[in-house]
Order: C-alpha cells, then sequence, then structure tokens
C-alpha cells in the first residue's frame, strides 16, 4: 500500500462516476475559491484524481507520470505563492492573509457568487457538451472529465485578476487536453512529453505569480480589483 | 567512420550554449557571445549544399539521417533546412546585439531556450508534436517579458501568449489525429474524403491564428510589445513569429487536405485584415513601441497572404523577411534599449542620437523603406504575392508607408522632448564609456543599410535567388 503507484491503482478501482464528480469538485473549488491556500491543494488533488482517471485506461506506472507532474508543478507554485504573499505584505498590499484569517462566512462578496453562477453554467454546458460531441474511440468518463475540466479552465482564465489563478486555469485546460488525448494514443512518450509541458507551465506560472507582485508603490490591477469587489472579508 | 545525425548535433549544441548561458549567466556579454557564436556557427553548418558532407574527428554529419527519440523522428528535411538556418541566425543576429544590453536577469538562458524550441517545432516529425516546443517557446518566452519589469508593467500579455499557446497545443494534436483518421476512412471510402477533414482542417486553422498572435485581434502581440522589454519584443518578433511562419508554410506545403478554397479564404481574409490595420493603424503612432506592434500585425498578415500564394517565390520571400526582420528589429530594437536605459541615467547626448538613429533606421527598414535590407523583403514578398493577389499586394505597401509615418513621429516625439529637456543641463559621463554600445550601433544601422543595397550577400544562408 506504501507504493504510490498501487495506491493509484487502487483509487482507479473507484466508479468512473464517483472520480468524475470528485474531479469536478477538486477543479470546482479551484474556479471558486481564490486563495492559494485551498486553491493549490484543490488542484493537486485534481491532478491525482485524473492520474486516477487515466489509470484506469494506461498502465499505472504511465498514467502516474500524470499526478507525479501535476503535483511537483503545484508545489513549484505554492512557494512562489507564499513568497508572493510575503512580498504583499511587505510593501502594504496583502488581503489574501486577511481574508483567511478573519473569513465572514455570512456575507458573500458579489464575485464569489458570480464565479459560481458561472461555474453551474460551465458545469452543465460541458456535461451537455460531453453527450452531444463525443470524442471517438475514447472512453465517455474522461470525456466528460475532460469537458468539465476545459470549461472550468477556461472560466477560471476568463473570470480571473490574480496572476496565480489564471496559471492554474491554464493547468486545468492542459490536464483536460491529456484526460481526452492520452487515450486516443496511449504511448509513454505521450505521457512523458506532456508531463514536461506540465513542469514547464508550472515554471512560468510561478516565475508570473511573483512578477505579479508589483516592485512600486503603486497597487497592482489585481489589488485594486479586488479590493473594490471585496471590500468585507472573504474564503474565496 | 561513426555517422552522426546533424539535428542531433545541433539540437545538442544549442544545449549546451544555454547550459553555458546560464552558467556564465553573470556576464552577460559573455554569455549572449556564446549563444550568438554557436547559434551562427550551426546556422552555417546547416546552410552548407544539400548533399554535402562534412567530416570532422572521425565522424560524419549526415543531414538527411533522422534522429529518433520517445517515437519521435527529428529531422533536417529539404524544406525545414532553410528554415532551420535562418530561425538559427536571426537569434545569434540579435543576441550578438545584446551584449551590451542585457534585458532582464535569465535574458540569455532563456533566449537560448527559445531558439532551442523553435529549432525542435522546425524539425519534428510527426508535425503535430511541434506544437509541444511551441508550449516551450511560449514558456520561455512568457518569462522573457517580465524581463527588467517596472512599475507599469503588467503579466497580462504572458498570460495571453501561454493561454494561446495551449489552446493551440489542444487544437494541434487533435488535427493530427483527426486527419490520420480522416486518412484510414478515405482509404476505405475514398466519396467520403471531402468531409473527412472538415475536423482537422478547421483545427489547424486554429491552431495556426493562435500560434501567430492573429485572432482574436490584439491577443498577444500587442500587450507582448507593450510589456516587453525592446529586444525581447525583437525576438519575440522575428525568432518566434518568424519561425512559426515558417513552419506553418512547412506544414502547408506538406499536408495536401489542407490545400483547399476554404483555408485559402480563411487565411488571406485574416492576413488582409492585420495587414488593414496595420495601414490604418501605423501612421497615427506616436510611440516606437506601438509603431513596431502594427509593424508585426503587418508581418503577420503579409506572412499569411504569402503562405496562401502558390507562387514560386513564396518560400524565397518568407526565409527573407524573416531574415530581413530579425536585422531591422536588431538596429531598432537595440535602439529603443539605449533609449530606455539612458533616459534613466543622465546618458550623453551623442549615445541617444544614436540610438535614436538606430532605431528609426531599423524602424524605416521594418516598414520596408527604400535602400534597407526591409525594402528588398518586402518587394520580394509583394511581388510574390501581386501574382494572384492585387489587392493584397497594395495592402502590403500602404502598411508599409503607414508604419514608417508612425516610426518618424515616434522620432519627431523623443527629439521634442530631447529639445525641452536640454534647458536642464545633466552631468554627464564622458563619451569614452560607451564606445562599444556605439559601435554596436553603428554596426547594426550599416548592416540594415549595406544589405538592403547587397541582399546578395544573404544568398549562402537562405539557399534561394534574391534579387538585386
Amino acid at each position: 500500500m506504501s507504493n504510490p503507484i498501487e495506491l493509484l491503482r487502487r483509487l482507479s478501482e473507484v466508479a468512473t462516476p464517483t472520480l468524475v464528480l470528485l474531479l469536478a469538485a477538486a477543479a470546482g473549488v479551484t474556479v471558486l475559491v481564490h486563495n492559494w491556500r485551498i486553491a493549490l491543494p484543490a488542484t493537486a488533488a485534481h491532478f491525482v484524481l485524473a492520474g486516477a482517471l487515466l489509470s484506469q485506461v494506461l498502465d499505472p506506472t504511465v498514467a502516474f507520470i500524470k499526478p507525479l507532474a501535476g503535483v511537483v508543478a503545484c508545489l513549484g507554485v505554492a512557494l512562489a505563492a507564499f513568497q508572493a504573499d510575503q512580498m504583499r505584505q511587505r510593501i502594504g498590499q496583502s488581503i489574501a492573509l486577511e481574508r483567511l484569517r478573519r473569513p465572514n462566512w455570512l456575507q458573500l462578496p458579489s464575485q464569489l457568487l458570480l464565479r459560481m453562477i458561472v461555474a453551474a453554467l460551465v458545469l452543465v454546458t460541458a456535461l451537455n457538451a460531453a453527450a452531444r460531441f463525443p470524442i471517438p474511440t475514447s472512453a465517455p468518463g474522461l470525456v466528460a472529465a475532460a469537458y468539465v475540466l476545459a470549461g472550468f479552465g477556461l472560466a477560471l482564465i476568463a473570470t480571473s485578476f490574480e496572476a496565480m489563478n489564471i496559471g492554474l486555469g491554464i493547468l486545468l485546460l492542459l490536464s483536460a487536453f491529456e484526460l481526452a488525448f492520452t487515450p486516443l494514443e496511449p504511448s509513454i512518450g505521450v505521457s512523458v512529453l506532456l508531463a514536461v509541458v506540465t513542469l514547464m507551465v508550472g515554471l512560468a506560472v510561478s516565475v508570473l505569480t511573483l512578477a505579479d507582485v508589483e516592485p512600486t508603490d503603486e497597487p497592482s490591477q489585481a489589488t485594486l480589483a479586488e479590493a473594490s469587489l471585496t471590500a468585507d472579508a472573504e474564503v474565496g | 567512420m561513426i555517422t552522426l545525425p546533424a539535428v542531433l548535433l545541433c539540437a545538442a549544441g544549442l544545449l549546451i550554449a544555454g547550459v553555458s548561458a546560464l552558467a556564465t549567466n553573470q556576464r552577460p556579454w559573455l554569455s549572449a557571445s556564446i549563444v550568438a557564436l554557436v547559434s551562427a556557427l550551426l546556422a552555417g553548418l546547416i546552410a552548407l549544399p544539400v548533399g554535402a558532407r562534412l567530416t570532422l574527428l572521425g565522424i560524419s554529419l549526415d543531414f538527411a539521417q533522422p534522429f529518433v527519440v520517445l517515437g519521435r523522428a527529428f529531422v533536417l528535411s529539404e524544406v525545414s533546412r532553410s528554415s532551420a538556418a535562418v530561425v538559427l541566425a536571426s537569434g545569434a543576429i540579435l543576441l550578438a546585439t545584446a551584449w551590451r544590453t542585457p534585458q532582464g536577469r535569465y535574458f540569455v538562458p532563456l533566449s537560448a531556450a527559445l531558439i532551442f524550441f523553435l529549432f525542435i517545432a522546425l524539425t519534428v516529425r510527426p508535425f503535430a508534436y511541434a506544437a509541444l516546443a511551441f508550449q516551450g517557446a511560449a514558456v520561455a518566452g512568457a518569462i522573457l517579458v517580465q524581463g527588467n519589469r517596472a512599475g507599469s508593467r503588467s503579466t497580462l500579455s504572458s498570460w495571453r501568449y501561454l493561454v494561446s499557446a495551449t489552446l493551440a497545443l489542444a487544437a494541434l494534436f487533435f488535427a493530427g489525429w483527426f486527419a490520420d483518421r480522416a486518412a484510414r476512412t478515405t482509404a476505405a471510402d475514398p466519396a467520403s474524403a471531402a468531409a473527412a477533414y472538415d475536423v482537422p482542417t478547421a483545427l489547424m486553422l486554429i491552431g495556426f491564428v493562435l500560434l501567430l498572435g492573429a485572432l482574436p485581434l490584439y491577443s498577444w502581440i500587442h500587450p507582448a510589445v507593450k510589456d516587453a522589454p525592446p529586444l525581447v519584443s525583437a525576438l519575440l518578433g522575428a525568432v518566434v513569429l518568424g519561425g512559426t511562419q515558417l513552419w506553418t508554410f512547412e506544414v502547408w506545403r506538406e499536408l495536401d487536405w489542407l490545400q483547399n478554397d476554404t483555408v485559402r479564404s480563411v487565411l488571406s481574409t485574416t492576413g488582409s485584415l492585420l495587414l488593414t490595420l496595420a495601414a490604418l493603424l501605423g501612421w497615427a503612432q506616436r510611440s516606437f513601441a506601438r509603431a513596431l506592434a502594427a509593424a508585426l500585425f503587418a508581418e503577420v498578415g503579409s506572412g499569411l497572404l504569402l503562405v496562401v500564394t502558390d507562387s514560386t517565390r513564396t518560400a524565397e520571400a518568407l526565409l527573407l523577411s524573416t531574415l530581413a526582420r530579425s536585422i531591422s528589429l536588431s538596429a531598432f530594437c537595440l535602439g529603443l534599449a539605449v533609449l530606455d536605459q539612458s533616459s534613466a541615467t543622465s546618458a550623453p547626448t551623442r549615445l541617444r542620437l544614436w540610438a535614436l538613429g538606430a532605431a528609426v533606421v531599423g524602424g524605416l527598414s521594418l516598414a520596408g523603406i527604400p535602400g534597407t535590407i526591409g525594402f528588398v523583403a518586402r518587394w520580394v514578398t509583394a511581388r510574390g504575392i501581386g501574382q494572384t493577389d492585387l489587392e493584397g499586394m497594395l495592402l502590403i505597401l500602404a502598411a508599409g508607408a503607414s508604419i514608417s509615418i508612425g516610426v518618424l513621429r515616434s522620432a519627431h516625439q523623443i527629439l521634442s522632448r530631447e529639445v525641452s529637456s536640454e534647458s536642464q543641463p545633466a552631468e554627464t559621463p564622458p563619451e569614452g564609456d560607451n564606445l562599444p554600445l556605439r559601435l554596436t550601433l553603428a554596426v547594426s544601422i550599416a548592416l540594415t543599410v549595406l544589405l538592403g543595397l547587397w541582399p546578395s550577400a544573404l544568398v549562402p544562408l537562405l539557399g534561394v535567388s534574391v534579387p538585386q
């Protein structure tokens, strides 16, 4: 049981609809909650679940490459986000820490509500699209998961102000592509190359997360937008 | 005797140059020189005549032999040889320019990575795997754009570039798979051939326009040029866009099913739209960065028109315009970089004048004004397109004229500022300190003008004929 590949194989034995639901839930949390302390573990969980779905059609050893690369990319982004938070705090721009320490559960900000509505619409559209435009020869469960992830990825990119969240949207998009394409060409070469791409994108997301912290006194576009929309503390 | 695929030597050479650049990153002049020298040597090697054999220390280089890794073949085909040579030469020219003006902490190693990925994209088969290399180039480009960040810069362009490359990756991979499937279907039922290729054709078109930054309009080229340090804009404009255009042309020539009227019409409409936009907006610009963005729109637009023109001169025009663009951009963006740097310090007026001169000459060359290398490329392009599309040719000429006005207005804007600030004398360092920089500026100006007068000097590298 201590072998991670064996763990992934055991996880892949869970029914496909359950795995797809869990995957959608993890990706949904990434879309709704923009605080990296919650969004990044959810993204890492989505990589593990995507790996479990892939192990249903691939050798678990090959499928393991995906969660491995994804989790490593998430770790890199987490380090960058932590560093960015420290830098923001030093220059008095940080609101992320405050939001986590003193969440106001009773007052939902309009931004979070908007994201919830968008996520619900995307979910319905994606499931509909999976039924209407299935990818030939690919497993239906994987196709549905791919459509949901692609929809969530695009929604996240479209509704985010902060660099890190846009980056997570790109990682979700890559994951969607991998779920849809890998069963069509199940080779170790494709899996390795896509894992390398995931790591490279993770690196870019980390660098851009740090670059998003403005070095000047002027607050960033992200901070201004968030400050105006979330006057009260929130979790998302 | 051992036989080695030339493509492996080139890829390994670029990788080693990149690692060396990282190791010597503290000395930008050294790292830039290493990568520029290696790229130039490899470009010269690839540009050797087809059929030539080279033996070094008992190792024979085979240009046609593919190198297979993870089931994918890397090969320097007859078409991709010229493209790869031009991309490497463009990279060498731009990095040689940058030896005194580093544009960010990891500018040179990331530029080496960018050149490496584009080389891989041009040589890998099947074509869909080039999308992975373009994604790698997008990662390097997105980080490069953030070099030398000042307060007002944003990460918007980096994200847009990354998102475009990711969407193109998915589109191209699926296009490849659907095309294989269509080939199998067509073999079994030839009557279904036309409909079978609809999906891959649409996906290929999406991939092309996203990678070239053509659609959606203003997606990543415009903000990238605004956000990036000048020499990074030059790399994106010459190496990335040039490499992508050459790859698009290779794929277009290779895939028979792609050459239909619908694709021609979509690509030529997109090209015309970009050229019209450049012609309408270019003249109104009063900033070099915006004039550059308009010029890049025109370059992408004319490239798209060229790709769909079944002219004998298409390959020649594309190769020449990529190389000419890198030479023009080296002068233009070096001038801008020096102007940027010197505005932060109290640099001597003479250096600023040299920089302004380089920016104007490079900008006019980019617009295709006679007497510059840009004119030669513009002329060959216009002649190639004019054989079948007169409106396209007129649009190219109009865009060039409009951009040249934009360049001159931008120069006038800077000169006006210079004159008004001369009333406040500043303590200036001695002129001798800037001699290497002034020499680099002079060489880049001279190269832009002299190659415009004697373009035949480029023939060995292009492997095609250049009109006198």
